[in-house]
């Protein structure tokens, strides 16, 4: 019984540590705490990004103890430590049956949790062709999404002080839909998502056929009662012969067994667990067929390469698209820690492939001069590790990083279509010489007196396209002043200008 | 034997979640995270030997920062007479100098300013105040932070600007102001600014 | 359920033993357990391995950039810098001049891999003289050929769509019956190359130029809108890929530049027909007059001030002829040569 207790206080712990590491991606707090740690230890993305990225990105070298941790020992983070876990657990808690019988239906191991398995063979043939797809199910990059986009901002909304001001995510409405069905679902079968969906229990389970520790029913304490199988959180058939793959070492099975019959243990006997997982060839190969198809359907529409939406600025040291889109796992630590809050999740700005990953959206907030901190937080390198000096390119950097070019639009611009003084987005900008630029123009006004007026203009040999500009611009609705992506330095193709090339 | 793995288990994760919390006291994530928070440069060398005599301003930074200050400001300069030996302030002592200004520097990495006042041949009045804020970007982001958005561009050192009886640049890891007392002095701020840039990494 | 062992029994004690086993699981043996160490143990090392081979801590890794190779070959002292061949068959015209230079072998060996390139920018006939005259081409292969090389490619990274502009141009038929390979452009197989000019950093260069051992630049003289003139330096646009209208922005020195990054084997400049006005387009067969004149030399600037002759222009209107002469890439003084006309 005290492991069983001792699982509880894991689940606590690791759930408290994600939500408060969760808490302090923000400028304000985060000094140096490894924020993104969990997708750090999540094997699944170290694997996924590895073969699209042909990389391990240094964050993700946590995921190594685990994959060891797995192979001998068997699916624990599943039980122990993922937090989306210990919330379906939660939920699955609250939604629990009545009457033991019913439970263990209930909690019985059906065909359609195979289904897993495929996604995940999908998924990683998706990644070998270079599309990081993985993100949109694996369960700490959803949490991730979900606490960003969703639930921050809504507990936001009732306690002030969770960001700097409250935030609004792009169609967070989305993910907030898929979020609440993913938890509802436990109401109706425990840890269904765990069981039905999840990418990374799937490959966890692959990992613990390995395991040499495994749960092991004593067969002359048993007496068939099968109240092992009532609370069984993996559907893994303790009281017959436990499917290690599906088994993520709860204990319940232990805490419910009347004559102490379950223990873990070296190596039982091979009649007592099972490795086996029922998956067919032709479905696996038609889920790998489908992973292969998936990732040119999902490039067809438009928004993807080679002609992207103007609004896919991404943020500073993201990766060239491909090489972005190989390793962006649509999270969403980078939004949370943006200071500004101007990175959004997208919805068709970078085609479908490129969905909830990260964009500037200047008119939100923009991305300050001197911030590096998207790129810090990054768990898979899709937004490279800066530094402040490189960001700006201050010696021995030569160039900034450019995210794109500001353009003013003078047919909404105070000075230029209005005669009216402004001089908002020259102040502002932060480039040393200015980018915005003015020149003394006079003019002959609707009264016919004349009047001189300072006109801006944009020097693109200056601009970085930080958006601060669009940002501040006094037009309210759609700014006088407007950012899109061309000119980015990552990108040797959306460009303008013959010089200042990639860097 | 079942103890030690109960042990075990209790205290692997223990050690795992204390120094994933611990690394939050540690050094920043973001360097630098002046911009928006304080942090230490990672040259704190305070209490060190003085540095070899006859190497550069530049070889010494690192080893002894206070010493390297005190010789970027060192007589003879060419031109200039100084009035007194320069003044050093840390972190506390700023507020003596700048008063409220101080937590603006403070929170950007500032380690020590070594202030100095100056005449010139002609006579002329100024005074050099020489920020040493540890690294580079701490330099940059007081830098921006301070500079008017209408500041007359200067070169000078890696970045600079130029205002009435004002000269303000920084060069590496040091921010520099100068200011002048009357008009005479205004045009020999320049030629100070290039004098000391010179000296510095 | 353990008992001792009776040795006088050993019937009787097996039979106990297994009554004892009945309806229980079998344990595993020696040997599976021996073999499920190992297959842990493999695997845990493999990912170990794996991970460390992996490991990265700065994803975003500049590509490497290529540096494009020399393809000029030594020639003896005394050679010939420039044959000038003039009549009306353009065949026999490229046969004289390369004789004159001393034959195609002195510049391609046996085995080596030969890339040609024509200015097939355009959906044109040979008649509209857009496009270097294929049966220059399809000469030049076949001699190619015959030296042993061991590939002949032909390519140009077409303006107009390129599959249009290799078969209007005649030069995909001519040059695949004289035995060329014909590369044919597409989205892919561009490499990035430092260029360190003035204004050009880098480029994306076609793969055949960046893998061929000798390099056959075969330029058409003709008008252009924006450099006045088009000749052997213009014809190094047709080796890049990417964004590369941007270099009309600064096109004299973009051209330099590019120009001081390739350094061809062998330049052959068509003069059979010229087009005279509307270039690079052209399209007006008014526009066109014949001049049966074709020029082979070592020095492309030096062509270039020839060939500006054809088109009624000093070699000093031509801004990116100076720029390259500041480059060093070669003399507009081309009578100060070694010189043949033929």
């Amino acid at each position: 019984m005290r492991y069983l207790w001792l699982r509880r206080v894991y689940q606590a712990t690791f759930l408290a540590l994600f939500l408060f590491l969760v808490g302090v991606t923000t400028i304000s707090f985060i000094s140096g705490y490894p924020v993104e740690w969990f997708l750090g230890f999540d094997p699944l993305v170290a694997i996924a990004t590895a073969l699209a990225g042909h990389t391990l990105f240094v964050t993700l070298a946590w995921s190594l103890p685990l994959i060891v941790l797995t192979l001998v020992m068997g699916r624990f983070f599943c039980g122990w430590i993922c937090p989306m876990g210990t919330l379906h657990h939660f939920f699955g808690w609250v939604g629990k049956l009545r009457r033991v019988p019913d439970r263990v239906k209930l909690n019985a191991p059906r065909p359609a949790y195979t289904l897993k398995y495929y996604l995940l063979v999908g998924f990683l043939v998706a990644a070998v062709c270079g599309s990081a797809q993985i993100g949109l199910l694996d369960p700490i990059a959803f949490i991730w999404r979900a606490f960003t986009t969703v639930v921050m901002p809504a507990a936001d909304n009732t306690a002030y002080g969770v960001y700097q001001g409250t935030r609004h995510f792009s169609f967070g409405g989305v993910i907030a839909i898929l979020f609440i069905a993913a938890l509802a679902m436990n109401l109706w079968i425990p840890r269904l998502y765990c069981r039905l969906l999840c990418p990374l229990g799937a490959l966890l389970g692959l990992l613990s056929r390995f395991a040499l520790f495994r749960l092991q029913k004593d067969p002359d304490k048993c007496k068939d009662c099968n109240a092992c199988g009532a609370d069984c959180q993996g559907a893994a058939e303790p009281h017959g012969t436990l499917r290690v793959s599906e088994c993520m070492l709860c204990l319940n099975c232990q805490g419910r067994c009347p004559r102490d019959g379950i223990r873990y243990g070296f190596l039982p006997s091979p009649e007592l667990t099972t490795d086996r997982l029922d998956l067919t060839r032709r479905r696996t190969l038609t889920a790998a067929l489908g992973g292969l198809l998936a990732v040119p359907l999902l490039r067809a529409g438009s928004g993807s390469e080679p002609r992207p939406s103007p609004l896919r600025i991404r943020p500073p040291g993201a990766l060239d698209e491909p090489d972005f889109l190989a390793r962006c796992i649509k999270c969403g630590v980078c939004m949370k820690a943006c200071p500004t809050g101007g990175l959004q999740p997208t919805l068709t700005e970078a085609g479908l492939e490129g969905l909830w990953t990260p964009i500037l959206v200047p008119r939100l907030g923009y991305c300050e001069n001197l911030c590096v901190l998207c790129s810090a937080v990054c768990p898979t390198g899709a937004i490279a590790p800066l530094t402040v000096l490189k960001k700006v390119g201050k010696p021995p950097h030569q160039e900034p990083v450019r995210i794109g070019s500001a353009f003013i639009d003078r047919g909404r611009c105070l000075p230029w279509a209005m005669d009216t003084a402004c001089i908002v987005c020259e102040e502002v900008c932060p480039t040393s010489p200015k980018a915005v630029y003015f020149k003394l123009e006079t003019v002959v006004t609707r009264d016919g007196s004349s009047k001189t007026l300072k006109r801006p203009f944009v020097d693109l040999d200056r601009c970085v396209g930080c958006g601060v500009c669009e940002n501040h611009c006094p037009v309210y609705d759609e700014a006088a002043i407007r950012v899109t992506s061309v000119g980015e330095s990552r990108s040797a193709k959306n460009r303008i200008m013959l010089t200042g090339g990639r860097v | 034997m079942r103890s030690t793995l109960f042990a075990l288990l209790v205290a692997v994760p223990t050690a795992l979640v204390t120094f994933l919390v611990a690394r939050g006291t540690g050094p920043c994530r973001v360097d630098p995270c002046s911009p928006l928070g304080a942090t230490t440069p990672p040259t704190a060398g305070a209490g060190r030997a003085e540095g070899t005599p006859g190497a550069t301003p530049a070889a010494n930074a690192a080893k002894d920062p206070d010493a390297a200050l005190k010789a970027l400001l060192a007589p003879p300069l060419a031109g200039f007479t100084l009035k007194a030996e320069a003044a050093l302030y840390d972190q506390k002592g700023l507020f003596d100098y700048i008063d409220g200004a101080a937590p603006v520097f403070i929170e950007r990495g500032f380690r020590k300013l070594a202030a100095l006042e100056l005449k010139t041949t002609a006579g002329g009045e100024l005074a050099a105040d020489v920020y040493d804020m540890g690294i580079t970007e701490n330099a940059l982001a007081i830098f921006t932070f301070e500079k008017p958005p209408a500041a007359q561009v200067l070169a000078l050192g890696d970045a600079g600007h130029q205002g009435r009886l004002a000269v303000v640049f920084y060069r590496g890891r040091y921010y520099v102001k100068l200011t002048a007392f009357d008009a005479g002095a205004e045009a020999a701020l320049v030629d100070l600014g290039r004098l000391l840039a010179s000296r510095m990494p | 359920m353990t008992r001792k062992n009776n040795p006088d029994l050993p019937l009787a004690d097996a039979l106990q033993r297994a009554a004892d086993n009945a309806g229980k699981p079998r344990a595993y043996t020696r040997r599976e357990i021996t073999s499920k160490i190992a297959q842990t143990s493999v695997a845990a090392l493999a990912t170990l391995g794996l991970g460390t081979w992996l490991y990265d801590r700065e994803t975003a890794r500049a590509e490497p950039l290529i540096k494009m190779r020399d393809h000029r070959i030594a020639r003896p002292a005394g050679a010939v810098d420039m044959a000038i061949a003039r009549g009306p068959d353009a065949v026999e015209n490229v046969r004289k001049a390369l004789k004159a230079m001393g034959g195609l072998e002195t510049f391609i060996k046996p085995g080596e891999r030969v890339v040609v390139k024509p200015n097939v920018g355009w959906n044109r006939l040979p008649e509209q003289a857009a496009n270097t005259n294929p049966e220059l081409v399809a000469e030049v292969v076949r001699q190619c050929v015959t030296l042993g090389a061991k590939e002949v490619w032909v390519t140009d990274v077409s303006v107009n769509k390129v599959e249009q502009c290799f078969a209007r141009s005649g030069i995909e038929a001519a040059a695949k019956a004289a035995g060329a390979k014909v590369v044919l452009p597409g989205s892919t197989g561009f490499r990035a190359v430092a260029v360190g000019g003035r204004v050009l950093q880098t480029a994306e260069v076609f793969w055949p130029f960046v893998d061929a051992d000798k390099i056959i630049n075969m330029p058409i003289v003709k008008h252009h809108g924006l450099t006045n003139a088009t000749m052997s330096l213009k014809n190094w646009y047709g080796v890049i890929g990417g964004h590369r209208v941007r270099l009309h922005q600064e096109i004299d020195q973009s051209i330099a530049d590019l120009a001081a990054m390739m350094k061809p084997t062998l330049t052959i400049l068509d003069a059979t027909r010229v087009l005279l006005a509307n270039g690079p387009t052209g399209g007006s067969l008014d526009d066109v007059k014949r001049f049966d004149t074709v020029a082979v030399g070592v020095d492309e600037v030096a062509l270039d001030a020839f060939g500006a002759g054809f088109l009624n222009r000093s070699p000093s209107e031509l801004g990116f002829l100076a720029r390259a002469v500041a480059a060093g890439i070669g003399t507009l003084d081309y009578k100060s040569l070694k010189r043949v006309e033929l």
